[in-house]
């Protein structure tokens, strides 16, 4: 049985009944856990958790709670943004209550932003600069390297070699061969020229 | 996206543009190597085929092919014309190939006339060919190979069974063997100047 302290029967000098005391010893544990920065349960009832945050509030009153480096800035944070941007709606997350594990450390908005814009310039610039690297291959003249043929013509009587008497009428094979080998050079000049060369 | 994948998507760009700056600049390289050995000196120039010498040969080339199927058809007196007009074709001033054509088509022209009984005609045509003549060249030799024929053609034609024509058919071959000779020496002499030659 529990005593009601709206009831009007209500005698605080009444006997404190057995489920009094296992409710004041549950809730003593869960103060000292708090208090010792062991974190609270999830699940609690609100009067509960109503009186746990009045405790911590009241300790960290008495200045005997050693905030981390970490959770003091991010506190801090919270509260210049706060400060800083009251006309805007808060993105910025309060604080989580205090025994929750440590969120990650805060950045500032605009240290963030640049942060994550440097990737995004450092690959458009080295794009930009493989792109005209590209450019600059495609189109660079290319210099074509001319062949034996074009740097230095062969002689009709390099191509033919001796004339034997058996073949002394087959000038047309001759020609021929002569023909042949001039078109080849003259089409290798016509190549190095369109392409930019020495020719 | 995260900014670890943005930093990897830099430095994957940041990778190809390397590559392509290195491919750049190899390929660059290569090029200035090449051109740096291979530019066209002054004497190369000499050797470049002109659209004009082009088409003479080819118009050469033509006329011995239509003389071959004259030739064939044993239609000897069109083919002779064909191989004419050879000798009337424009060849670029001072290119080699103008006369190593006009001689072999002066050789072949002897041989047309010769068969068609034409001696006297044929060897003018062969002297006015050596005449002519600038340099030492198989063409030429071929033209004394022909000028040979030509004379034992004319002691096939002396030989009468007379003293007199019996005379001037030994001296006619022993003309035949001058020329033949005169074309061996030319052919041994620029064997031996096209070995010595570099390649």
């Amino acid at each position: 049985m529990t005593h009601d302290p709206d009831d009007d029967d209500f005698d605080p000098d009444d006997p404190v009944s057995p489920a009094e005391l296992a409710h004041a010893r549950g809730f003593g544990e869960l103060i000292d856990r708090a208090v010792a920065g062991r974190g609270v349960p999830a699940a609690m009832s609100a009067d509960d958790r109503a009186l746990v945050e009045v405790a911590t509030v009241i300790r960290g009153a008495a200045g005997r709670i050693a905030l981390t480096d970490a959770r003091a800035a991010s506190i801090v944070d919270a509260a210049l943004l706060a400060a800083v941007d009251k006309d805007r709606p808060r993105s910025v997350s309060v604080p989580p209550p205090l025994g929750a594990p440590s969120p990650p450390r805060v950045v500032s908005i605009d240290a963030a932003r640049k942060r994550s814009l440097l990737p995004w310039i450092a690959a458009t610039v080295a794009t930009a600069v493989a792109a005209a690297a590209i450019a600059i291959l495609v189109t660079r003249p290319v210099r074509h390297t001319p062949s034996a043929s074009v740097a230095a013509r062969r002689s009709a009587d390099q191509l033919v070699g001796v004339i034997t008497r058996d073949r002394a009428g087959d000038a047309a094979a001759r020609i021929d061969v002569i023909y042949a080998d001039r078109l080849d050079g003259w089409r290798e000049q016509g190549l190095a020229v369109r392409s930019g060369g020495t020719r | 996206m995260k900014t670890t994948t943005r930093w990897l998507v830099g430095a994957a760009l940041a990778g190809a543009l390397g590559g392509t700056a290195l491919v750049s600049c190899t390929a660059g390289d290569e090029d200035r190597a090449s051109t740096s050995t291979r530019l066209a000196e002054p004497s190369d120039l000499a050797g470049t085929v002109s659209q004009d010498l082009l088409v003479a040969l080819a118009q050469a080339k033509n006329f011995h092919h239509k003389a071959k199927v004259y030739m064939t058809d044993g239609n000897l007196t069109e083919a002779t014309l064909a191989v004419r007009q050879i000798l009337a074709i424009q060849f670029p001033l001072g290119t080699p190939e103008a006369e190593d054509v006009r001689q072999d088509a002066r050789a072949l022209l002897a041989k047309l006339l010769v068969a068609q009984g034409k001696v006297d005609e044929a060897m003018r045509t062969v002297d006015e060919g050596i005449a002519a003549a600038t340099r030492d060249s198989f063409f030429l030799a071929n033209l004394h190979t022909v000028r040979g024929e030509v004379f034992e053609a004319q002691a096939a034609l002396a030989d009468d069974g007379t003293p007199a024509g019996k005379a001037n058919a030994a001296a006619a071959k022993r003309a035949a063997i001058a020329a033949y000779d005169r074309s061996i020496a030319i052919n041994e002499a620029l064997q031996k100047r096209l070995a010595a030659e570099p390649k």
